[in-house]
Order: structure tokens, then sequence, then C-alpha cells
């Protein structure tokens, strides 16, 4: 039924790359354009109007943001490592592993779920204010993709993990690809954390 | 490599299918069907422009408000619906793998679910049309804040909606051909043996992925401010308005030459095949399409000169603007003196073609006093600006599109569209839409604002050209009627038996793999039997020494 | 890859993982101090932000290591980026030094006082149109 792609395990020699490396760059190369696009708007809002922006983030819980953060780069060393039991083909390490990372990415969801919580009991919607309005998308967009790592992360731990037996490769390369995917994830973190709750 | 002997059921072979050339058709068919619907909502515009604007608002048959509707909706359908899944999904889907010796796309599941993506959004957008009592988004096909967000009823959260689907779709999709051209290139495939029509599709999946990303924050943007009330674009709220007016151009802008890219891919390849000689300038060619992909990034704001912009800012998008002119001139001048000393054969895709020529050079000489920005501070939001765009896209992309329709017909279904029938309405089709969109120069010209449901009646300045406005009408409605003999041709020759003079894969003694290595249609799963070596360019016509007029990529 | 190469890699991985927890405790701790211009406020914190994201790019995502199609592919759209993030800014202080009133309001008008805005001091509202 499946015909053969060329390149899906292997590298192609002139671009040194297998195709699902390829693909998952260029879809990062099209969030890094997304996420930009939020950022610059956040720039420009807050010069317009700066003192909501100030006001706001005075009330936002660092220690609680601080420790999702330290969380999420927790979930992205597991995932190297996982991805690193792998090549060694250590299959009971990489479930190990990868269920960290899953563990990790729920413990986000539900501190980031506290986060909220408490400011929309309070009042604070995102029709509030400015501030409140970038806060609640930018974040919010963050945990959807947190939300979709987590389905294909889930995946490929529970029924996707088949595929080892009969492709090591190729799923090792899926593991990888997915990697990079949440890497990413974790890196907009770096530059959301200290701009929305820091700076 | 190919066959299987697996019986696929109906729902995985038709509906599900991961074959690129069927998930093609898929595309072409619907984007036909919209770009028909996006007509017939024209027609109704320009009868009302024509007929109803003097008989005061009551007896007209659209009220101003559904006017708006129609005419935000045709621009939507048109662009995202229409042209772009045609010559990027439809287009690009089929004939991309087969141009470069692979056997499928390189993600197929993912080709389809970009379908699919695109498939749902079109059904959102329709689905606007029948909200009980309230009119689908009518604030223009650029959706501007705060327009958009006032406007009453949810029409416009349905476009926003309907648009995540198909910026979604075309993130998948353009990252599929941009894989599949960089990886699954055969031997011999270097990239300067590429045909023309590979690299436009090329640079336009590279300009899809960039720059829809920013339209889809400001679509998140503006559907929090209507959904949630945020202040976003609220000026009130400490937003800003101008902000949506940068991320929709941003992509916008960008947009425009992924309609046009693909347009001059085909044209390109139908040319060089129809003139039996190599094209003349092809690595000015190529370099020219890098170079208008990189630099339609840095002129949107060419849309935005009346917005209040500083003198600094006018002059650099005023000098990028200017820039990119050059690498299109290129493009076109490459064409146009390809043909001097060409055997040409006049075949239907090759007038649609051909007519391409002088018709996107209109197109796009009209461009330029649009960005100057003095010139434009008379034109901005006028007809002027209507019939240029126009006349790039309609006797330009969609001449274009007909010409590969015509062209690629036998290779899909293994029977050539009937030629009599096609040059009549090849040159209905070329009159009507120069009756259509000529004038609207002439009415620009005088000041005449665009989105005017009754065509400028209340205007001192429109009074002398007013009586144009049922000239064009009745071109609209000529122009209808002659596509009325394409759609014959197009369903007879469909389901009609192959005659037996229709047995070669190749009528048109074409050089590239498609026409070479493929049977007419290529087989299922996996398109060639033996995968093919290249060993030259894509357009070796009329070789020195060789018996037969075309030298084929991968004859050895 | 060899068995080698990975275990010393191992090494790596966790050491750039230490490093990130002790950047992010930086970045916090910096916030205590008081620069006396917004400008170094925001740049000590960019920075520390950029570094610890060059560590995950290069070590965790294997950017170290990786093609030439990926850096063109990557540097290009960082260029795009910075094009898009720069422009609204370069914008607003064209229009605002050319004297040009760009805004169809006055600035004092539309600075909010930091709490709850109105949604109804629009003059607007939904519906009107």
């Amino acid at each position: 039924m499946d015909i053969e792609i060329p390149y899906n395990v292997d590298e192609r020699e002139d671009t040194g790359l297998y195709n699902s490396k390829l693909g998952i760059w260029l879809f990062l190369a099209s969030e890094i354009m997304l996420f930009g696009a939020l950022f610059s708007s956040y720039i420009i809002l807050r010069l317009n109007d700066p003192l909501p922006f100030l006001q706001g983030q005075a009330k936002l819980n660092v220690p609680l943001a601080t420790l999702n953060t330290a969380i999420l780069i927790l979930s992205s060393v597991t995932f190297v490592m996982s991805w690193v039991s792998l090549k060694l083909k250590d299959i009971s390490k990489f479930r190990i592993y990868m269920g960290i990372t899953m563990l990790c990415s729920f413990l986000f969801l539900v501190i980031k779920y506290f986060e909220y919580e408490s400011k929309l009991s309070n009042g604070y919607t995102p029709a509030y204010n400015n501030f409140y309005a970038v806060y609640f998308v930018v974040t919010g967009l963050h945990a959807i993709h947190i939300i979709g790592g987590i389905i294909v992360n889930g995946y490929l731990w529970l029924p996707g993990l088949k595929m080892w037996d009969t492709e090591p490769e190729r799923f090792t390369n899926r593991i990888e690809v997915a990697g990079l995917y949440w890497h990413f994830v974790d890196l907009v973190w770096i530059f959301v954390f200290p701009s929305i709750y820091l700076l | 490599m190919s066959s299987d002997n697996h019986q696929e059921s109906f729902i995985r072979k038709y509906i599900f299918s991961i074959d690129h050339k069927w998930i093609g058709i898929q595309y072409g068919i619907t984007s036909l069907f919209f770009l028909l619907f996006g007509f017939i909502l024209m027609m109704i515009m320009r009868y009302q422009l024509a007929y109803n604007v003097n008989t005061g608002l009551e007896k007209d048959i659209i009220s101003p408000d559904m006017y708006n509707a129609l005419g935000a909706m045709h621009g939507t359908i048109m662009v995202f619906l229409g042209v772009v899944p045609m010559v990027v999904g439809a287009f690009g889907n089929y004939l991309v793998p087969l141009q470069v010796g692979a056997p499928d796309m390189a993600f197929p599941k993912l080709n389809m679910a970009s379908y699919w993506l695109y498939f749902v959004g079109g059904v959102v957008m329709l689905a606007s049309f029948f909200i009980p009592d309230q009119l689908p988004a009518h604030s223009g096909w650029t959706s501007y804040v705060p327009l958009a967000t006032l406007s009453s009823g949810p029409g416009q959260t349905f476009w926003l909606f309907g648009m995540i689907w198909l910026i979604a779709s075309s993130l998948l999709g353009s990252t599929n051909i941009i894989v599949t051209i960089l990886q699954l290139r055969v031997k011999g495939l270097t990239w300067m043996r590429l045909p023309f029509f590979i690299w436009a599709q090329l640079v336009t999946s590279f300009l899809l992925l960039l720059a829809f990303p920013p339209l889809q924050a400001a679509a998140i943007f503006q559907l929090s401010d209507i959904v949630l009330g945020t202040g976003f674009f609220d000026p009130w709220a400490g937003g800003s308005v101008l902000l949506y007016q940068h991320l929709f151009w941003f992509l916008a802008h960008p947009e425009v030459y992924v309609l046009i890219l693909p347009a001059l891919g085909i044209v390109a390849e139908i040319i060089a095949n129809n003139i039996r000689k190599p094209l003349w300038g092809y690595k000015s060619m190529v370099y020219s399409s890098i170079w208008l992909g990189f630099m339609s990034f840095i002129v949107w704001a060419h849309h935005m000169f009346l917005t209040g912009m500083g003198t600094t800012m006018a002059s650099f998008f005023m000098i990028t603007t200017m820039i990119i002119s050059i690498p299109s001139v290129v493009i076109l001048s490459a064409l146009f003196l390809s043909l001097w000393g060409g055997k040409i054969r006049f075949n239907t895709p090759m007038l649609f073609a051909l007519s391409f020529l002088p018709m996107f050079g209109i197109g796009g000489l009209t461009g330029l006093p649009l960005g100057l920005a003095t010139a434009d501070i008379h034109l901005h939001d006028t007809y002027y600006v209507i019939g240029h765009f126009h006349y790039v896209v309609a006797p330009g992309t969609i001449f274009a599109i007909f010409a590969g329709i015509y062209y690629w017909f036998p290779k899909i279904t293994g029977k050539t569209m009937n030629e009599t029938l096609g040059k009549i309405h090849f040159w209905g089709s070329l009159v009507c839409m120069n009756g259509i969109f000529m004038p609207m120069f002439l009415q620009g010209l005088t000041g005449l604002s665009r989105r005017m449901a009754n065509g400028g009646y209340d205007y001192a300045h429109a009074r002398e050209v007013l009586w144009l406005n049922e000239v064009m009408s009745i071109s609209a409605f000529l122009l209808f009627a002659f596509q009325l003999i394409y759609i014959f041709n197009f369903f007879w020759t469909l389901f009609r038996k192959r005659y037996s003079t229709e047995n070669d894969p190749n009528p048109w003694q074409s050089t590239t793999i498609e026409w070479t290595d493929a049977t007419s249609p290529p087989l299922g799963h996996g398109n060639f039997e033996k995968i093919p070596t290249v060993y030259r360019g894509a357009y070796e016509y009329s070789v020195v020494g060789h018996e037969k007029d075309f030298y084929p990529q991968t004859e050895e | 890859m060899s068995e080698h190469n990975i275990e010393s890699h191992i090494k790596v991985y966790w050491n750039v993982f230490y490093a990130l927890l002790a950047f992010t405790a930086l970045t916090v701790g910096v916030t205590y101090i008081e620069f006396n211009s917004v400008f170094w406020t925001f740049f000590v914190g960019l920075s520390i932000a950029c570094i610890k994201g060059y560590l995950v790019a290069a070590y965790f995502m294997h950017l170290n290591d990786e093609t030439k199609t990926i850096y063109y592919l990557l540097g290009m759209t960082i260029f795009f980026l910075a094009v898009m993030m720069r422009m609204p800014l370069q914008w607003k202080n064209s229009a605002e030094s050319s004297g040009e009133n760009y805004l169809p309001y006055a600035i004092e008008d539309k600075a909010t006082d930091g709490g709850y805005v109105e949604k109804t001091k629009s003059k607007n509202k939904k519906g009107d149109y």
C-alpha cells in the first residue's frame, strides 16, 4: 500500500538531510514567523500604552512561572535523553525518559491552569486591558503548542512505539523530529518568560 | 517500486487518497467550483452596478451591505479558495513529483491532510452565506479593523475561522512541496536542469511558508477582539489599527506573488514546448524568481501609502517596490525574447500562454503608478487599482490556469480537449476580459472609488465614466457565456471514449519527465515503471544533430 | 553516530541542562537590580534569553552539526523576522519625527490608566456596521 519514498530514513548526499528533518525545520521556520509576529505586536502595543503592562506584570506570579520554566527545560533534556536511549538501543530507558517528559508537560499545563484561574477568577480577563490580552493570547497559543506536543509525544510513547520493532531507524528519526518541535516550544517559552513576566 | 495488487476501498482511493495525483485532482475540482462560485458573485455585483443605480435603493436587487458582502467574499474566495489552491494545490501537487521524477510527494499523508483542511476551510467560508438573517463577512477581503471588528453579525467570525483552516492547509502543503523538490529529485536533475515550473513552485512555497504566519497572528488577534472582547486593534484601549494592516499586508503582498509565480511557471513550460527551441535566459529567469521572492517581503507597505506614513518610510517602500518590478520584467522579457526565431505552434494552450504575456504586461505596467507614492495619492482605492490587479490575476493567472489545463489534460486523462472549442473559448475570453478591465483604468483615473454599491452614482467626478459600468457588466456576462463552452469541452472530453489517435503519452512532444517517462495517466502509486535518470536540461528543443526536434531530459 | 560519540554527548546534554537552570535563576535575579536605563534592563534580560536560546538550539536541537541547507533556511527566516519586527517601530519613529499626525486622535486620549478599559469607551459599538 505504501510506496517507498526515497530518503525517508537515509540522508540524501547533497543536502545531508532525511525528509522529515527538513520538513520539521521548515515548519519551525514558519512558527518562528508566527511567534515573531506576536512578539512584534507585543512591542508595538506596549510602546503605545505602557502603563497596563507595567501594572499587570507586577501582579503575575513570578516564582510559579520560574518553576514552570525549569519544568520545561527539564522536559527538554529528558526528551534528548530519550532520543539518546534509542540510539543506544535501550528501549526501557526510552520509555522512562519519555515518560518524564510527558509528566513534565502535564505539570506545566497544570501550573498554567492555576495561573490562569487566579487571574480569571479575579476578573482579569483578556478583555480587561491590553496587557491581559497579550498575556492570555501569547501564553495561550504557547499552551496550545504544548498540548499538540503532548498528543504527538504521547502517540510516539505508547501506540507509536510499535514501529521500533519493524523500523528502528525510522522510529529514532521520528523521535528526533518530534524532539526538534518540543525544543522549539521550550525555546519560545525561554523568550516569553522574561518578556512577559520579568522585563 | 510501484504497483501492488492491493484492492483499495473506494474511500481510500477516492476520498482519503494519499496519491498526489488524485489529491491534485481533488484540489483542481474543488478550486474550479470555487472559481465559478466567485465568478457568479461578481456577476451579481456587476448587474447591480450596471442597472440599478438610478432606481433608488429600494429597487436595488441587493442592499449596499449585501454588495459589500459579495465583494469581500468574491475576493476571499477567488484568492484563497480558487487561484492559490489551483496553481499550488492542483498543478503543484500533480506535477511537482512527476517533473522531478519522484514516486509521490515527500509526505503523502500530510498531502491528504492539507487537502482536507482546505476543504473544511472552504465549507466554513461557504457556510457564512447561510447564516440565518445574517450576512457573510462584509469588510473587504482585507478585513481591515475597525470595520471588521465592529461590523454586525457573525460573518466576520466565520471568515476568520475559515482562514485558520486555509492557512494550516497552506503551511502543510508548502512544506511538502519544498521537501519534495529538495530531496526527491532524481539522479542527474541538478538545480539548473529543473523545469522553470519547479523553480516557480519552490519560490512560491517559501513565500507561503514564511509569509502566512503573520496573517495567522492577525487573524488570532482579530478573532480575539471579536469573540473575547480584547483591544488589540482598539485605539481606545491602547491598541493599534495600523498593526492589523502591517500584519495583513506582510502576508498579502507575498500572496500576490504566490498568485503569479506558478502562473509564470506554467506559461514558461507551454511557451518552451510550443516554440520548439530552448527558453532564452533560463538562468536569468531562475535568479529573477529568487530575487522576486526575496524582495516580496520588503515591499508590503506600498498598500499603506495613504495611512499617514512618514516620508522616510514612504521612500523606502517606494524604492523597494520599484526595484521589485525589475525581476518581473526580466522574466517577462525573457519569455517574450524566447519567441524570436521559434517555430511557433498556435494550439489552444499556447494561445492562452502567449496572451498572458501582454496581459500580464499591462497589469505590471499599471502597477508602476501605484507603486509611486505620489501618484498613489490620487489612485489609491480607486477602480484603477481594481483594473491593475485584475489584469494580473484574471487575463494573467487565470489564463495561465486555462493554458495549463488544456496542456496537461492529455497527461491526466489520456484525452486531448477539442481545439476548435478551445480557440473559441480563448478569443471570446480575451476580448471580454479586456472589455471588463480596461475601462476600470479610465474610471479610476477620474478618481472613482472602489467598493461602492452604486458604482459612483453620487459623485460628480464619476458622471462621465458611469456609462462604462454597463459595458463592463455586459462583457462580464459574455465572459461567462464563453466559459460555458469551456465547461462543456472539459466534461465532454472527460467522459468520452479515448480516440485511437490519442495513444501517444507525449502528444505535445515535450522534453520534461512527466511527458516522457510516465503514461497518460501515470501509473497509480509510484508514477514510473523505471526510475528515470536525467542527462540534460529541461528545454533541449531543436538540438543540432539530433533527429527529433526535441531531446528528452531522460533520454540517454 | 557511534556509541562512543553518544556517551560523550550525554555529558554535554546534562551540562547544558544545568547551565540553563543557572541562567534561569540569573534571569530572575537580574530583575532585582535597578538599572538606570530601560535600554540596559531590556538588553541584559534579552541577552540572557538569547544565551539560553542558543544553548537549546545548538545542543538540544543539534544545530551545531547541522547542514548548510538548514543554516540558509534559518538565516533567511531570521532576516525576514528582523524586517517584520523592526519595520513597524521604524514606521512609528518616522511618522512621529516627520511631525505628521499619523493617529486620528491625540496620543493623550488613548493612553489608559493601566486599569480596566471599558470597551464602551469606543465611540462606535459592534453592530453599528
